[in-house]
């Protein structure tokens, strides 16, 4: 577990304090970047195993950092978690039709929950984890939206 | 009148003149005529006397005593019976001599010794009588010495003359027949009556002195020719003096008349000539002309004089008449000139009492009758017109009401024009758009503002039909967006535009509008037309999405430190151990005011979306069964919890329904947690999935053993800011939103919401929704 390199992209002192801490004592590395640049700069650096990426930042925003990431081949295969504030299904569908593995709304978790389930995104990563119900709906969407996305990309070629 | 007497006279002269000539000529041809007939009367007697002779003689010579004398050439012995013979004819009174004559021309035997072995053959009657032919002549005996008629026969036998016959007329007979008693009468008037020979010498006359003289003046040769016949012995041939030719009196003709003149006396005689048939002799009368005329002229002088004198007794009376009433009526022409002038009260009439008398006095009367009514008339005309002088003032009067009325009406027109002009401008200053339809959905009305928007002028689009100017449009699909007008006409009740509706201007650029379309009636209330108005809400669309973007952006704002909140009180709680009971107590206090926060926040980002009409409905396959009890897992630390007694029952057949996920969540959930947090400690709740009564649609059962909604508020639970007045007793942090925006999440899925409530009994929910809903579309989902 401390291998796992996290960068955490969150504009928001308070939030970002909260999250770093709760990673960490969780056995987490995380690495702090405060608007999209910056964030773009760290993952591209330090390579990490997890980028949890908010939307809403300052000098880029998260989806442009997003493209930005997935378009570099050095960062393209890091796994993104998209930190959302509101649990708007087109800014979803779109952070994950750029490449992001995965959506957390902040404001209706703990942030433990968030903390969770970073665990179980590394846990799944090791063993394919059976899937709780409640977080079912929010997986059919994912696989769905998987599917466009595979739709898209023959489409492009 | 002068000139009628004039014409009078003239004419009457004119008569008198006329009858006279006419009657003269009538008279003397009347005469002449007579004359001629008498002639030709007497002339047929001499003829019938003549003839008789003729035949006479005829017979005598065809004697057979004759015929045997003759032959027998010893005539002595025989002259005695032959002569006997002769004299017991006894014809002696008007004949005076019979004798026979041998071929030669001698007397053989006569009555008349002093004939005897005489020889005639120098006369006519046997130069004529020997070739053959009976003949009569007219001479003085060569030896008698008197005048006399020879009628002379041939004597045949078988065809051979052997001698000739001679009959001798003594001329007394035939003179008493030309000169008769009855001409005795008119012996004034006959003039000369005569017999002539073929030579036209007069031989009987009832005038002796013209006896032996000829008509015409003879040839010499002619006179030498009588001489040698010896006709009329010695006497001396002269002549009347006539102008005429013999072959003028040798006429074929029976009967023939010709004047003649005296060529000494320049006197003029008719000349009537007859023929007396086969004989050489004619009667001829002569006639004075004159004398007839002369009589003639004095019957008609006669008869002049009466017709003149009864042209002057005409004329006496007419002059007469003339005086008597042609002067009374000129004078009375005169009168009446005078009263003509004016002067009515002359007096015309006179005592006369003839019929002038009475025209004048009649007029008399006419002319005061006629006085009397011009003093009526102008006494009618003063009424009058003191009657029309009255009403003139009426009129004027009423004129000058009319004019007072006009004015008013006039100022009512110009009030009305005012009003009008008011309306006109407040319409047209209107900053909607405002046009005016009619029944048959033409513009009678078109405001600027509407040519603004619309992007056609006023001329343009008044009389045309609306939809041709005003196009109103589905934002989604294009197609024709106008059921609010057609529906205010129809349903006669105002119509909002539908959200979405854009209009496309004359350029062809689409613009969104709203607004509304409300229909004119008249006083009956029949829908005579359409007022609709409407307004470019661009400006507001930009407006209401920046606002939904600010509530957007400020929610997100928002939801930043209340989060921020929420994660560090929670890690100050995984450090309890650490923290006073008191100060763990706050932290539990803030993270509740926190939570409440949140959820108010959540609720106003909502009520925003649904109020802005801009969230969308993206219906899925849902299995309700996995759905709901995913849900109530969530719950379940709740349920637990306070204990409650939780069921959830389903009797569909079929779990698949079609609709929006979030929005059924989102039902769910309120109406779910409202029933536990509004139930007390060992409550129950109950779910349950029904069929609906109305097809197409499942029904969704929420009930629970809580506090109930007081009555008071059961009206108006459903608004926002609203709780039911006991709810502070069970929730602390209720928004006053859940319910609006469960009901409207429910519209907006096209489902109905009821319940029905007792209080501190409980509550039940009854949400029907479509099996199968609708896409909407829209910017935003649900929070």
């Amino acid at each position: 577990m401390k291998d796992i390199k996290i960068v955490l992209v969150e504009d928001d002192e308070i939030l970002s304090k909260v999250i770093k801490e709760e990673l960490e004592e969780s056995g987490f590395k995380v690495y702090l970047a405060m608007d999209g640049e910056k964030g773009l700069a760290t993952a591209t650096d330090k390579k990490p195993n997890l980028v949890l990426l908010d939307l809403m930042l300052p000098k880029m925003h998260g989806f442009e950092v997003l493209e930005n990431l997935k378009k570099s081949p050095e960062t393209d295969k890091i796994p993104v978690m998209i930190l959302t504030m509101l649990g708007s299904d087109d800014d979803i569908k779109k952070g994950l039709l750029l490449g992001a593995n995965d959506y957390i709304v902040k404001s209706q978790h703990a942030v433990g929950e968030i903390v969770d389930k970073v665990k179980e995104f590394f846990n799944e990563e090791s063993n394919p984890v059976g899937k709780t119900s409640k977080k079912e709906t929010k997986k059919e969407v994912v696989e769905e939206i998987k599917e466009e996305k595979k739709v898209v990309k023959k489409k492009k070629k | 009148m002068f000139a009628m007497v004039i014409i009078i006279t003239f004419m009457g002269v004119l008569a008198t003149y006329s009858v006279f000539l006419y009657s003269k000529n009538v008279i003397s041809q009347n005469e002449k005529d007579s004359l001629t007939t008498i002639v030709s009367e007497q002339t047929q007697q001499v003829y019938l006397l003549l003839e008789q002779s003729t035949e006479l003689s005829k017979i005598i010579s065809q004697q057979d005593f004759i015929v045997n004398y003759l032959n027998n050439e010893e005539k002595e012995k025989q002259d005695i019976d032959v002569l006997n013979k002769f004299e017991s004819y006894n014809i002696n009174n008007t004949y005076s001599s019979i004798y026979l004559l041998n071929p030669d021309g001698t007397t053989l035997v006569s009555t008349d010794e002093s004939f005897v072995s005489k020889n005639y053959s120098f006369r006519d009657y046997f130069k004529k009588a020997i070739a053959g032919e009976n003949y009569t002549d007219i001479s003085i005996g060569v030896t008698s010495k008197e005048l006399g008629y020879y009628f002379s026969t041939p004597v045949k036998d078988d065809n051979r003359i052997i001698g000739v016959l001679v009959l001798k007329m003594r001329p007394d007979t035939i003179n008493e027949l030309i000169v008769n008693p009855y001409l005795e009468i008119n012996r004034e008037k006959i003039g000369l009556l005569t017999m002539i020979d073929n030579y036209g010498v007069i031989f009987h006359s009832n005038d002796e002195t013209k006896l032996f003289k000829s008509v015409t003046q003879l040839d010499p040769t002619i006179l030498s020719e009588i001489k040698e016949k010896n006709k009329f012995a010695d006497y001396e041939i002269t002549t009347l003096n006539y102008d005429i030719r013999f072959e003028e009196i040798d006429s074929e003709k029976e009967i023939f008349s010709t004047e003649v003149k005296d060529k000494s006396s320049q006197d003029k005689f008719i000349l009537n000539i007859v023929k007396i048939n086969k004989y050489p002799f004619r009667v001829m009368l002569v006639e004075s002309e004159s004398k007839i005329i002369a009589e003639a002229v004095s019957i008609s002088y006669t008869l002049g004089l009466f017709v003149l004198l009864a042209v002057i007794i005409t004329l006496i009376i007419v002059n007469f008449l003339i005086i008597h009433f042609t002067k009374p009526i000129y004078k009375l022409s005169k009168d009446l000139e005078i009263i003509e002038s004016g002067n009515l009260d002359y007096k015309v009439g006179t005592k006369a009492k003839d019929e002038i008398g009475q025209l004048s006095r009649t007029f008399d009367r006419m002319i005061s009758a006629v006085k009397k009514s011009r003093v009526e008339i102008d006494r009618k005309v003063k009424e009058q017109t003191s009657e029309i002088t009255e009403k003139q003032k009426n009129l004027e009067n009423q004129q000058i009401a009319m004019l007072n009325i006009l004015e008013d009406v006039q100022e009512e027109k110009d009030l009305k024009e005012i009003e009008t002009k008011k309306i006109a401008t407040i319409i047209e200053s209107i900053g909607d758009g405002v046009f005016v339809i009619d029944n048959n959905h033409n513009i009678i009305v078109f405001n600027q503002t509407a040519s603004k928007i619309s992007g056609f002028s006023e001329k343009e689009a008044l009389g045309k039909n609306y939809k041709k100017i005003l196009k109103f449009i589905f934002e989604k699909d294009g197609k024709i967006n106008d059921k609010f007008i057609k529906d205010a006409i129809r349903l006669g009740s105002v119509q909002e535009m539908t959200n979405h509706t854009l209009i496309v201007k004359k350029d062809g650029t689409k613009i969104p509008v709203a607004d509304s379309s409300s229909p004119i009636k008249d006083a009956d209330g029949n829908v005579i037309g359409c007022v609709v108005v409407f307004r470019d809400v661009t400006k507001e669309r930009e407006v209401d999405q920046l606002k939904s973007d600010f509530v957007s952006i400020a929610s997100h704002q928002l939801r930043t430190p209340l989060t921020g909140i929420r994660w560090v009180s929670e890690r100050l709680l995984k450090n309890s151990k650490t923290l006073p009971k008191k100060e763990r107590e706050y932290v539990d206090d803030i993270n509740l005011s926190t939570k409440k926060l949140s959820r108010l926040v959540d609720d106003l980002l909502n009520v925003s979306r649904i109020e802005g009409g801009n969230i969308s409905i993206k219906p899925q396959e849902i299995n309700l069964n996995e759905f709901i009890n995913s849900y109530i897992e969530e719950t379940r630390p709740l349920i637990t919890k306070k204990n409650i007694d939780f069921t959830f029952k389903n009797e569909l057949k079929k779990q698949e329904v079609y609709t929006d996920p979030s929005a059924l969540r989102n039902i769910i959930q309120s109406l779910v947690s409202n029933a536990i947090e509004y139930t007390p400690q060992n409550g129950k709740v109950f779910i349950s999935l029904e069929k609906s009564k109305t097809k197409g649609n499942f029904l969704i059962k929420i009930k629970d053993t809580g506090i109930g909604i007081p009555p008071k508020n059961q009206a108006t639970i459903f608004e926002k800011f609203t709780r039911g007045d006991n709810a502070q007793q069970m929730k602390t942090d209720g928004t006053g939103f859940g319910l609006f925006i469960t009901k409207q999440t429910v519209e907006m899925l096209k489902g109905e919401i009821r319940f029905e409530s007792i209080l501190d009994k409980g509550t039940t929910f009854y949400v029907t929704l479509p099996i199968k809903s609708e896409t909407k579309a829209g910017e935003k989902s649900f929070v």
